[in-house]
């Protein structure tokens, strides 16, 4: 952004012409002027287009539509330094392009975007578009329904340039794909959904002259996921790869991933921890709702740079495939598995993982039946463990609570949602993690309102999340027999969990004192005072801006 | 030399001289440049920025230094409400702080000064910002009606695109998300608290479109802040001004 060593000429040539008189008077002086004249002088006139353009540059679109209107001069100023636009693509917009894409002329980040009530712009159209942003490095397509395969092969041949591709909702097929694949060698991201046009015995999608240049795929919700395996496979360098719910034997397809580069010269030198390894870049892999075993998942361990593992709803997996894992990608840092309640992988997975993969910062469970056998592992194993969230299992009760209260110390965030836990736990985490900054409890019905009220007062640092209770308007009758039911209801749970699970010894003693401390009948509104005191607290508890 | 308060003379355009202590002054990477290019000695000319406003500069970069070193004891929240006082200006002045930190580069300032414009211009209408800053309306009905029906096919409000719905999320997951969305449009819905101070800071640096649904009870600072606007489907949109009560 340079500036003009005259400012003087600046204004001279400002659209405002109220003051063709203005003296070159450097800045900031105001001899000269009287109040008046500078209650109504414009001077935003008097800053250079790429200030102007820089301070367009914290609006949103919105605002900088409504800039637009402003004068002409600001209509000039947005439109050349708009680099994003968002368009609705219905057919209608065709007429309009040729103004449009005259007016933002530095476009590179396009959105096209049709509602499934109408009729999408078509391949002119999109060809058009192509012609005019000729530095278009990122388009996103949904609901572009009347796009075909010739039209997006003739966007591709115009778009040189493009680094990322995101489609949903489209009917156009693999030739369309791999036109883009074969054309735009510099295509770093590519995300596909729902495509409809791709048909049995359509052609395969390969990574054409991508292939080098591909770091993220992304698939989603495809029929023909087969069609996609020489594109998966091909994409050498590969850093992230995202399967959901897709169609396709992608345990094969992970095989042929986990053998990619085995037999090259370049394995003779690699500081691999086992000959097992691999070169492969891939450093992120997702699989969700896939047809895939502990086949695919042993293929996965042979890339030993992986870092993120998301597992997620796939029930042929097992402890052998995650133990498969564990033991060979050591670089682990977060991991996500949703069992699905299949209770497939459990205790033995993650005790390989604790054993094995000391980098671990993240790790999220879902439906898996863990014990404390294995939390505890980890707690004690991956002391970098830093986020933790524990979800709707069954096995996860105030021991293993209390397991990682005693033995994680870099913990820092937690969230435990529909598991069997109760006041014990809240109590155990009262003393423990040291690290601990957010805490998020939900759907936990063993834990009491007063509980985390007394967590609050224990550990003043930590900002606790919790299901708001509810704050019943209708309530106010509140000592009432019902009053005392809806409240009672809680407490023979929390009574017979204290006989069954409570591990630590003087915790009764304790509990009890915290009952009678806020008074386990306590009226609903003192609930509703509790809370309303939470929400004002929270106000100061926001240290991490 | 090469003692810990080398100090670099400034001459403004009124033919002011400043000396200030060498790491103040390069802050602004022209000094910097000139500092480090040329000759250390003489005095370095500044004849775009004018004493007062150099003066103003000064204090900023003083500020900012001494606050990074750690030799004043001030938190980021407290630097922040000093920065927000700092551009509590008339607009004579914020534009030539603008013109100065453009020249000088002082990349910082740039940011909040044009931060701050840009908090004048936000939720307004056209007639509205031609107001604030006495801007000539130069359009003919028909080029404006042009422009306008161009603007319908640039999705900017609600309508579902890339748009981020806040609901039942704490505070600092909130901060999170804003920090995090590519969305340019974030809805807050009824039931969701929200705590201005947080999602205003982030609002403002992300330049997305905030909008909220009203709901009872309002805490009181968003009372204040919030500007009934029409915006079709009963959502109140939010902006934001360095003068919103943190």
């Amino acid at each position: 952004m340079g500036q003009s060593p005259s400012a003087a000429l600046d204004r001279e040539s400002s659209f405002s012409h109220r003051f063709g008189f203005l003296s070159s008077s450097s800045l900031g002086s105001s001899d000269g002027f009287s109040d008046e004249i500078l209650a109504n002088r414009d001077f935003t006139a008097e800053i250079p287009d790429e200030c102007l353009a820089y301070v367009f540059q914290f609006l949103g679109p919105g605002d900088r539509n409504r800039c637009s209107l402003v004068c002409k001069r600001w209509l000039c100023v947005d439109g050349w330094s708009r680099y994003r636009l968002s368009l609705d693509a219905q057919s209608e917009i065709e007429a309009s392009l040729p103004s449009i894409f005259m007016r933002f002329d530095s476009i590179t980040k396009l959105t096209l975007r049709c509602s499934r009530r109408s009729i999408s712009l078509n391949d002119g159209a999109l060809v058009a578009i192509s012609v005019r942003c000729q530095n278009l490095t990122r388009l996103k397509l949904r609901g572009c329904r009347e796009i075909s395969d010739k039209g997006m092969s003739t966007f591709a041949k115009n778009s040189k340039n493009l680094r990322k591709l995101s489609c949903g909702s489209c009917t156009f097929g693999a030739k369309a794909l791999n036109a883009v694949l074969d054309y735009c060698s510099n295509l770093e991201e590519l995300s596909v959904k729902r495509l409809r046009g791709i048909h049995d015995g359509a052609e395969a999608i390969g990574p054409g002259t991508a292939a080098s240049s591909l770091k993220t795929i992304c698939l989603k919700e495809l029929v023909n996921g087969q069609s996609f395996e020489p594109l998966v496979v091909g994409a050498k360098n590969l850093k992230a790869l995202k399967i959901i719910h897709c169609l396709g034997d992608w345990d094969r397809v992970l095989q042929l991933i986990g053998n990619r580069n085995r037999n090259g010269k370049e394995n003779l030198h690699l500081n691999n921890y086992n000959s097992n390894g691999n070169n492969d870049a891939l450093m992120e892999i997702h699989l969700e709702r896939l047809q895939v075993s502990d086949i695919g998942l042993s293929a996965i361990s042979k890339c030993a740079k992986i870092e993120n593992l998301y597992i997620v709803k796939t029930p042929d997996c097992s402890n052998y495939g995650l133990v498969s894992v564990a033991e060979h990608c050591k670089l682990l840092k977060k991991l996500h598995v949703d069992g699905w309640r299949t209770n497939r992988i459990g205790d033995e997975g993650l005790v390989a993982v604790a054993k094995h993969c000391p980098n671990l910062e993240e790790l999220v469970l879902v439906g898996v039946n863990a014990t404390h056998l294995s939390l505890g592992a980890i707690a004690s194993n991956c002391s970098k463990l830093e986020r933790l969230a524990l979800c709707g299992s069954g096995t996860i009760g105030n021991t293993e609570i209390a397991c990682i209260a005693a033995k994680c110390m870099a913990l820092k965030k937690l969230c435990i949602k529909g598991c069997p836990i109760s006041d014990i736990a809240i109590e155990a985490l009262g003393s423990g993690c040291p690290s601990l900054v957010k805490i998020k409890l939900r759907k936990c019905r063993g834990v009491s309102c007063e509980a985390g009220e007394w967590l609050r007062e224990q550990r003043g640092s930590l900002v606790i999340n919790m299901d708001a209770c509810e704050v019943d308007g209708g309530f106010e009758a509140s000592v009432s027999n019902g009053g005392i039911h809806e409240v009672g209801v809680d407490y023979p749970q929390v009574v017979s969990q204290v006989v069954d699970r409570d591990a630590s010894t003087s915790s009764n003693g304790r509990l009890a004192l915290l009952r009678s401390k806020f008074g386990l009948f306590a009226s609903r509104n003192f609930v509703a005072c509790t809370f309303r005191r939470w929400s004002n607290n929270e106000d100061s508890f926001n240290g991490n801006l | 030399m090469g003692s810990t308060s080398t100090k670099i003379k400034l001459r403004t355009s009124d033919q002011k001289v400043f000396e200030v202590e060498k790491a103040v002054a390069v802050q602004s990477q022209t000094i910097k440049y000139i500092y480090e290019n040329g000759c250390p000695d003489s005095v370095i000319h500044v004849h775009s920025v004018s004493g007062d406003i150099l003066s103003k500069i000064l204090d900023y970069c003083k500020k900012h230094v001494n606050s990074a070193a750690g030799k004043e004891d001030i938190s980021p929240e407290e630097l922040y409400e000093w920065d927000a006082n700092f551009v509590k200006v008339d607009q004579n002045t914020l534009f030539d702080l603008i013109l100065a930190a453009n020249c000088l580069k002082i990349e910082s300032l740039l940011d909040l000064t044009c931060q701050t414009v840009a908090n004048m211009i936000k939720g307004k209408r056209p007639e509205e910002i031609r107001t604030t800053f006495n801007i000539k309306n130069d359009y003919t009905i028909e080029a404006e009606e042009a422009v306008r029906r161009e603007n319908k096919w640039a999705f900017d409000m609600l309508g579902g695109v890339g748009t981020m719905v806040i609901e039942e999320l704490a505070d600092d997951t909130m901060s999170k998300c804003v920090t995090n969305t590519k969305s340019r449009v974030c809805v807050i819905a009824a039931n969701q608290i929200v705590m201005m101070r947080s999602i205003s800071k982030l609002a403002n640096k992300k330049s997305i479109d905030v909008y909220k649904q009203p709901q009872n009870p309002t805490t009181p600072r968003i009372k204040e802040s919030v500007k009934q606007r029409n915006v079709g489907t009963g959502f109140i949109e939010l902006f934001f001004h360095f003068k919103c009560k943190m």
